[in-house]
């Protein structure tokens, strides 16, 4: 009576394990419907907005805000969402390049003028979402964003997000000449950041395509072994069958004189052939 | 030596473990051929990922087009319920087919509207967007692996129509392929 109580605690725990990890399945399954550009560092432009000096600088204030707060910063850019929100499609991002406590990813959608924030948990409590969005928005981020103006969008948001980061962990971020030309006060003039519209090419493209070509070639590498195996044994296997057949007849004789009934061999040469078959597979 | 079993018993012990090796042989075969033709189908760069990357640019054309085109316009509807329905990974592979050929009407219909559209005109970004996602719309459509899995779903199948291995495996229950057309 205890062992079967045990029994069915075990199995009602495993059931319970089973439907949890099925409703966690159930969301990411959806949610691998979109495709997600790869983790190219501070900055993943995968919709080529932004020029390699702007890439530059975001880089260098990375390394300035991971060396004096502990807080590593990443922004992504892609053309469209493939149908998710940002807010959703961000938080996937941040998962999937497995991004920590104490980082925050800036997610810009230029096809769709939409953009979102996603931090992790130690972040948010010295730096709440909402502090996070205000920041966005009195920065002129967001205006700046929706009219395409990107290089002054992150150039303004960046210099704002240094007094913040500044002001809640207490440290000295002095950005030198780190976007210089968008800070307030700045004498310079901000470059126009109209990105080349003759460029809109998405390298989501390449992997994707690559996934494509891989999963056909596979299988024509499998087709063609298939085949291989198919064609039956060969020469040597041949001979090697006739020398077995042989050994089962002398031995068949041998039976006949009351020792045996001379199915023995025959049971080496089935399982033989059943062994290498097997092996032949695992190797394939 | 004395026999323990009789040559019957032999024999029967014999053809029982031919009999499993032939079985066992029949459906390990043919569950691999399934499951590379399966890979093909359902794995990762396959013809599911092929429609739901199909589906995604059709959602992410709904959202140039309507900075466009009228609230609720019809054709910008085809095209978003098309693309959400071609995102249904259990539906059939023919009615997965049958949204794929509505979507690809409904995107003409929407792309030949927005030709006539001034603001769309006017919109050096959005008519790049537009040739951008036609492109890749195009370039899916015309994927390998449309044709590589048509073909090897054919070829499954007409080994299971076999009258030797493949009248075996279907009295064990292995299940044709369903093509892609």
């Amino acid at each position: 009576m205890k062992q079967s109580n045990i029994g069915t605690k075990r199995l009602l725990k495993a059931l319970a394990a089973v439907l949890v990890a099925m409703a966690l399945l159930i969301p990411a399954l959806a949610l691998g419907e979109a495709r997600f550009p790869a983790d190219r560092g501070a900055v993943t432009d995968d919709a080529n907005v932004l020029s390699q000096a702007m890439i530059k600088e975001i880089g260098e204030f990375q390394t300035l805000a991971l060396a004096r707060t502990g807080v590593r910063v990443r922004v992504a850019v892609v053309h469209f969402l493939d149908g998710l929100d940002a807010q959703t499609y961000a938080r996937e991002l941040f998962v999937r390049w497995g991004m920590g406590l104490m980082d925050l990813l800036i997610l810009g959608a230029a096809g769709e003028d939409s953009f979102a924030a996603v931090s992790g948990a130690e972040f948010e409590q010295t730096i709440s979402d909402n502090n996070i969005q205000l920041l966005l928005s009195n920065s002129g981020f967001g205006e700046l964003f929706k009219a395409q103006q990107y290089e002054t969008a992150f150039g303004k948001l960046f210099a704002a997000l240094a007094q913040t980061l500044g002001k809640h962990y207490g440290a000295d971020m002095d950005l030198g000449s780190l976007f210089a030309a968008y800070r307030s006060g700045a004498q310079a003039t901000p470059k126009p950041s109209r990105p080349n519209v003759s460029s809109y090419v998405s390298s989501l493209w390449d992997s994707v395509m690559d996934d494509i070509d891989d999963k056909v070639e596979g299988y024509a590498s499998y087709h063609e072994r298939r085949e291989r195996e198919s064609r039956g044994l060969t020469p040597a296997g041949w001979v090697l069958l006739f020398i077995l057949i042989g050994l089962v007849f002398s031995r068949s004789d041998r039976a006949r004189r009351g020792r045996g009934c001379g199915c023995g061999p025959l049971g080496w040469i089935f399982g033989l052939l059943g062994l290498n078959s097997l092996f032949g597979r695992r190797r394939g | 030596m004395k026999p323990k079993l009789s040559i019957g018993v032999c024999v029967l012990i014999s053809l029982a473990l031919v009999l499993f090796g032939l079985i066992f042989g029949t459906l390990s075969g043919f569950n691999d051929d399934r499951k590379e033709v399966m890979a093909l189908l359902s794995g990762e760069g396959g013809l599911m990922d092929v429609l739901q990357f199909r589906g995604a640019d059709g959602l992410n054309l709904t959202v140039v087009a309507r900075r466009h085109l009228p609230a609720g316009d019809a054709d910008v509807q085809a095209v978003e319920n098309a693309a959400g329905k071609l995102r249904e990974p259990q539906a059939s592979l023919s009615a997965l087919k049958e949204q794929d050929r509505r979507l690809a009407a409904a995107v003409e219909r929407v792309a030949e509207k927005l030709a006539q559209t001034p603001s769309f005109q006017a919109s050096a970004r959005d008519k790049s967007y537009l040739d951008m996602l036609k492109a890749d719309l195009q370039k899916l459509s015309a994927s390998p692996v449309i044709a590589t899995y048509n073909q090897a779903a054919a070829d499954f199948n007409k080994q299971l129509d076999s009258k030797t291995g493949g009248a075996l495996a279907r009295l064990l229950g292995m299940q044709p392929c369903e093509l892609y057309q």
